[in-house]
């Protein structure tokens, strides 16, 4: 366990509602914080009503969701300045910027969703790149909300069931995790890699 | 710089970043096959054997149902200052090693456990109901739809 993830969970048992909602919030903005293993044990103080199982839900979702639109933000509103100053010398031309939004605007829900709930480790990419798309808000919230609740509701329900033993089932996680990102990182890899091997060398510069 | 001159580091660079990634997902994978051969983690195990030195006071009491004021008498020190600190340095700050400390908590937990036995665990319990899911709203005939089940 380490030092950040010991004090986050020493103030957890004391105030467990904000700690858990400002780690997830924090969390969901792009600091590296132990966000899974707090709320994990927040879940697994819930077994005897205190905290509210359903209240802490409600807090958790709330914070996670308005982290994710707080990145969204971040992207729509910083994208756009990295585009327009490094765009051109790291090959964004606007054509290809144009065919990443429409494939965005295509899968980006189905993104969304996963990357709440499985491929967590890719979160904060996503919720950038939708902002920096021209993905709307709405649909971006509303896709969130439901990645966030399954992410919440089998982190909550793992840690109520397993109670003060919730510690051992964190190396599964990690690993899980590890494992799904990897390959997701892996398949996007790939298809870069056929792309870059089939293309036409022209200039763009 | 031309696309003609930069492929061959790109495609150098994304080789590479692939090679990485494929030996970080076999590395877990190999280690989740292992864990799962294993016996799985038992639920609601109230075992003080888990009883750790990065532990508070305060996340022993609530996840083992037992009383701070009980641990606190136990140990020999004043909860003031000393709630959100976890046992090693309680330890450290009392001139004691955290084996000790933690030992001194364990047959706290374990004496409090024996004289107040709380309610079994019941098997195939549900957790408490959540609120409604919320359903995206993608705009109509979208591709982004979710569609039911076949």
């Amino acid at each position: 366990m380490s030092d950040l993830a010991t004090a986050l969970l020493a103030w957890l048992a004391v105030y467990t509602y904000p700690v858990a909602a400002l780690t997830v919030l924090v969390g969901s903005i792009g600091v590296p914080l132990p966000s899974t293993v707090v709320v994990l044990a927040a879940g697994s103080f819930t077994t005897d009503g205190d905290p509210d199982f359903r209240l802490l839900f409600g807090i958790i979702l709330a914070a996670a969701v308005l982290g994710d639109v707080t990145s969204y933000s971040l992207g729509r509103w910083g994208g756009h300045v990295v585009i327009d100053r490094v765009g051109a010398r790291i090959g964004l031309t606007r054509a290809r910027i144009a065919a990443a939004e429409q494939r965005f605007e295509r899968w980006g829900g189905w993104l969304v969703l996963v990357t709440r709930c499985l491929l967590t480790g890719l979160a904060l990419p996503t919720n950038l790149a939708a902002g920096a798309s021209t993905y709307p808000l709405p649909r971006f919230l509303a896709w969130a909300a439901v990645g966030e609740t399954i992410w919440t509701a089998q982190l909550l329900t793992l840690g109520w069931w397993f109670g003060a033993s919730w510690v051992s089932l964190l190396d599964y996680l990690d690993d899980a995790v590890t494992l799904l990102t990897a390959l997701a990182v892996a398949a996007g890899l790939v298809w870069l890699l056929v792309r870059l091997l089939r293309a036409k060398p022209e200039p763009t510069g | 710089m031309t696309t003609l001159r930069r492929r061959p580091l790109l495609l150098a660079g994304v080789t590479v970043a692939l090679v990485v990634v494929l030996l970080l997902g076999g590395r877990a994978a190999w280690r989740l096959g292992h864990r799962l051969l294993g016996p799985p983690p038992p639920p609601r195990q109230t075992d003080v054997a888990l009883i750790a030195d990065w532990m508070s006071v305060p996340y022993v009491g609530r996840a083992y149902r037992v009383p701070e004021p009980e641990l606190y008498r136990a140990l020999g020190v004043e909860p003031e200052g000393r709630r959100v600190r976890p046992l090693r340095q309680i330890a450290r700050d009392s001139g004691r090693t955290s084996d000790q400390v933690v030992t001194i908590v364990r047959e706290t937990v374990s004496a409090w456990q024996e004289s107040h036995p709380g309610p079994p665990t019941p098997v195939g319990a549900t957790p408490p109901p959540l609120p409604p899911t919320p359903q995206p709203k993608p705009k109509d005939g979208g591709p982004d739809r979710p569609r039911p089940p076949p």
